[in-house]
């Protein structure tokens, strides 16, 4: 394999170079991004790694400010007539003083332009083309490297991206590639890397390699993202909190209880899922959840639970079985049939009545349980779907938080009528009949997850 | 056992597992040195966790506490072994009784048979039926012994053992194998134990045989004996024939050879019903289990495990600034100004969208039309007609959707130079917003301009020109 691919990331002032380093990094606290000139004054370098082995390094360079001066300076350093290639204009260039004063943040790339293998010229594709980025490009080509322009900020309705193709085709640049770094596209990342590997035939592989390492990390943290849902919902839905039916004030604290309960727990999740795509922590703001008042039904018949209580009862009858062992040798093998009988249903009854006895008896003494809502699930459903798309196209340049609105419209999630009206998922219903979900795990508990992630595709 | 010793495959999810679940529950762990370390192992995600975990639980006790329990749970399986053949030949003894009593050859069979058959079937439902190996149904041996093990260390780092240990092997029903293996060789020890009594009891003392009913017909017992025997006897045990089963119906078969028969009978039955099903059945999944664990994978999907990837297999690294930026930075200025009180007043366009008119309209009778100033040579050409000719007054229309830069602001004030009196001029955009105006302000603030110089209002800027006219 060849020497690490080095690539310059060049453009004119204020383009969102640093912001492209952003995103293809994922690292949302690269340089410094900010609306404005010259943002970025100094050259940092990003290296990119499938597999732990570094593939591409990227260099954040200052933006070109001047190149209509610049191309005059050096015409007059050395006349187009005259014999020196495109280097050595610049060479000759960047050994003056202007380099080092005027022309100081252009000699910057320039030079770094030399020292790398290609560069990704990042355009703003909402600025019309005019005769300076013209001159810009007529500089960096006289470096003789592959030039690969990216155009940055498609999705804004102002972008005149034809006008761009146009122009950069009449400079001879025809790979050109959209990405905008604030809303990339789900394959953006993917075409860019596979149009710099046409670009850079000898670094193939290496491209590859990162396209299809990049492609495997965001399929895992899609799944990822769809478990932490799912242990948000499964969690909401087996929270069951017992409550004093007569007693009104303990009632009152109890909703309460449970509503601070729902919006942690939510933004709990909320976080995780930031953290999971490398977004800062207030990268996204929920609106606090209209929470209705929970629910009053019990669900001690409900099917789960008895089909639950039959599994019970037959791990019951084995431990009781053995137990019938030990009986037996002590009546020295004349009554085994009967003992190991008896104690099977003996060990099936005790096992059952532990675990239900307690809710029976809580209903007895006239207590209710508290659970959090059908519809309050089937929100904070919805409203983590909306955050799980706009996370999955938003860039690390992005600045703007994403507003999780306090109830989804059906228009903005199409594909939700199963959450809004349909039945809820059955791992939701096992979820409710399962109290100790809400705090700890279980193999059951990660069975259901798996399941309602799966649901939440 | 050695604690430094390498740890298997399974011990290593093992604890990755186990560091997974304390880590979501209690935060992330310190773990600035052992992540530094687990990046020199291969860059594998799975392997870098197993490595940073073992690390991690090194540090936490917990790796001595799964080796401790390691040594506990084969000691108690050791100790439950013997225990299953004792009792195995106790049963035998039990069964047979002390030689006193003849022996009742069904009830017999079935104070041998009865519970193992009772808990093999629960296990094939729990197995075959209940699926997905949710249920250990049948394998409450082995249910026994894992509680037994933890039973002895109370330690909160030995509870949560268990439960880590069976969310590894939840899926791929590993748990129901391995718990399988463990009853079923505990089951296979005590019948083997029971086939030994039996037949060190029937070597050394005299039994009867016989069989009672008081309901059944005589031949419902004929036929059972013959059933069963028939596996027995093509293994070469003896079967007892019709006559002697009817016989030992009557009286208590003494006989030389219907005891042997009732004898072989009796072993056969314990060794193919009991013995063969169980050595099978440990075999079966005692290969299921290993077959398991060395498929075992931990689940990468879990958000606590997507979670350390950036950190022990980043997609990127800085690698930091490599050309610093200079302590001063030269801003565009005024180089001198040659005040033109007369002259014209122009008007000149600086890289203007394609989408704005130009010339505005209304400002051709006020002002002459110098000409969008784009390129190099539009702007020497500008620049050597004010040199002839100083405008008294200049408007440099912007577009305030643009960066202001260097080289813009830099024509500006080379304009300004030239001009009496220079005004920038934020044309109106069509989607109405105010652009980058903010931006334009700052730069044009170090332009030596008048004040208000910028204006963004077309009225002012005309009553401006009129002014001058």
């Amino acid at each position: 394999m060849n020497a690490l691919l080095r690539v310059a990331v060049v453009g004119h002032t204020n383009t969102g170079k640093t912001s492209l380093l952003r995103t293809l990094a994922r690292d949302a606290g690269f340089g410094e991004v900010s609306d404005s000139a010259g943002t970025t004054r100094h050259v940092e370098g990003l290296r990119l790694m499938a597999d732990d082995q570094p593939v591409v390094e990227l260099y954040d360079t200052p933006g070109m400010e001047d190149a209509i001066a610049l191309l005059e300076f050096i015409d007059e350093l050395v006349p187009p007539g005259a014999r020196a290639d495109g280097p050595d204009r610049i060479n000759r260039f960047l050994a003056t003083d202007e380099a080092g004063a005027r022309f100081e943040q252009e000699a910057k790339v320039l030079r770094q332009l030399l020292a790398s293998d290609a560069a990704l010229y990042v355009v703003d594709a909402r600025d019309p083309v005019l005769p300076k980025h013209k001159d810009e490009l007529v500089l960096l080509a006289s470096a003789a490297r592959p030039l690969l322009p990216v155009l940055n900020f498609v999705a804004s309705p102002a972008a005149r991206a034809d006008d761009w193709h146009a122009a950069l085709a009449r400079l001879g640049l025809h790979a050109v590639v959209r990405f905008d770094t604030v809303a990339p596209a789900v394959d953006g990342e993917r075409r860019l890397f596979e149009t710099l590997a046409t670009l850079m035939h000898s670094h193939r592989p290496a491209l590859e390699a990162l396209i299809a390492d990049r492609e495997e990390e965001a399929e895992s943290r899609r799944l990822s993202a769809r478990r932490l849902v799912a242990e948000l919902l499964i969690e909401l839905a087996a929270r069951r909190d017992l409550v004093d039916a007569d007693d009104d004030a303990a009632l009152r604290t109890a909703v309460h209880t449970l509503r601070e309960t729902v919006r942690a727990r939510e933004q709990a999740c909320v976080e995780a899922l930031l953290q999971l795509y490398r977004f800062r922590p207030d990268d996204a703001r929920a609106a606090e959840l209209p929470l209705a008042d929970g629910r009053w039904d019990d669900d001690l018949f409900n099917p789960e639970t008895l089909r639950q209580m039959g599994i019970r009862l037959s791990t019951g009858v084995a431990a009781g079985a053995a137990a019938g062992v030990g009986i037996d040798l002590m009546t020295g093998g004349i009554t085994l049939g009967a003992a190991a009988a008896l104690g099977a249903v003996a060990g099936g009854l005790w096992q059952t009545f532990g675990h239900y006895g307690e809710r029976i008896a809580a209903r007895l003494r006239g207590h209710h349980e508290l659970t959090v809502d059908d519809a309050i699930l089937r929100l904070v459903a919805l409203r983590q779907r909306q955050l799980l798309t706009a996370l999955e196209g938003r860039g690390h340049a992005a600045m703007m938080p994403i507003e999780l609105p306090q109830a989804v419209a059906p228009e903005s999630d199409p594909d939700s009528a199963d959450w809004r009206e349909g039945r809820l998922p059955d791992a939701l219903m096992l979820a409710r009949a399962h109290p100790e979900w809400a705090d700890e795990g279980d193999d059951d508990k990660d069975d259901a997850e798996r399941s309602l992630a799966e649901y939440l595709r | 056992m050695n604690p430094a010793a390498p740890l298997s495959k399974l011990e290593h999810r093992w604890l990755a597992e186990l560091v997974r679940r304390h880590e979501s529950r209690h935060g992330r762990l310190e773990d600035a040195v052992e992540l530094a370390e687990a990046r020199r192992a291969p860059p594998d995600l799975e392997t870098r966790i197993c490595r940073r975990a073992e690390l991690l639980s090194t540090r936490e006790g917990w790796r001595d506490a799964i080796v401790r329990w390691h040594g506990r749970a084969r000691l108690t399986l050791a100790f439950a072994c013997v225990l299953a053949l004792v009792l195995g030949t106790g049963t035998a003894a039990a069964v047979l009784g002390d030689g006193s009593r003849p022996v009742n050859v069904v009830w017999a069979l079935g104070g041998l048979l009865g519970v193992h058959l009772f808990s093999l079937l629960l296990w094939l439902f729990g197995t075959l039926v209940a699926g997905r190996g949710r249920t250990r149904g049948g394998s409450a041996l082995g249910t026994v012994w894992l509680r037994l093990v933890s039973v002895f260390d109370r330690s909160p780092a030995a509870a949560e053992l268990p439960l880590a240990l069976g969310g590894l092997l939840a899926r791929g029903r590993l748990a129901s194998w391995g718990l399988g293996a463990v009853s079923h060789l505990l089951w296979f020890l005590a019948l083997v134990g029971a086939a030994a009594g039996l037949l060190g009891l029937l070597a050394v003392r005299r039994y009867g045989f016989v069989w009672e009913t008081t309901i059944l017909p005589g031949d419902a017992f004929v036929s059972l004996t013959t059933v069963l025997g028939v596996l027995p006897g093509q293994l070469g045990f003896p079967v007892p024939d019709a006559a002697q089963v009817i016989a030992s119906g009557d009286a208590v078969m003494a006989g030389e050879v219907g005891r042997r028969a009732w004898s072989g009978w009796l072993l056969g039955c314990v060794l193919v019903y009991g013995v063969l099903p169980r050595v099978l059945l440990t075999l079966l999944c005692a290969q299921a289990w290993r077959r398991g664990v060395s498929r075992l994978a931990l689940d990468l999907s879990l958000p606590d495990y997507a979670r350390l990837r950036p950190r022990l297999l980043p997609d990127s690294e800085r690698i930091g600034v490599s050309d610093p930026a200079p302590e001063r930075v030269q801003r565009p200025g005024r180089r001198g100004h040659t005040a033109a009180e007369a002259g014209t007043a122009v008007i000149v366009a600086l890289e203007l969208g394609t989408d704005l008119p130009w010339p505005p309209v209304g400002c051709a009778a006020l002002a002459v039309d110098g000409g969008r100033l784009d390129s190099r040579d539009q702007r020497r050409a500008a620049i050597a007609r004010f040199g002839a000719a100083p405008p008294a007054r200049l408007l440099i229309a912007i577009d305030p959707r643009l960066t202001p830069d260097r080289g813009t602001l830099g024509l500006v004030a080379e304009l300004a130079d030239y001009a009496g009196e220079t005004r920038v001029w934020a044309l109106p955009v069509p989607d109405g917003t105010s652009g980058r105006l903010g931006l334009w302000q700052d730069g044009l603030s170090g332009l030596e301009l008048d004040e208000g110089a910028l204006m963004a209002d077309q009225d002012q800027v005309l009553a401006w020109l009129e002014a001058a006219a």
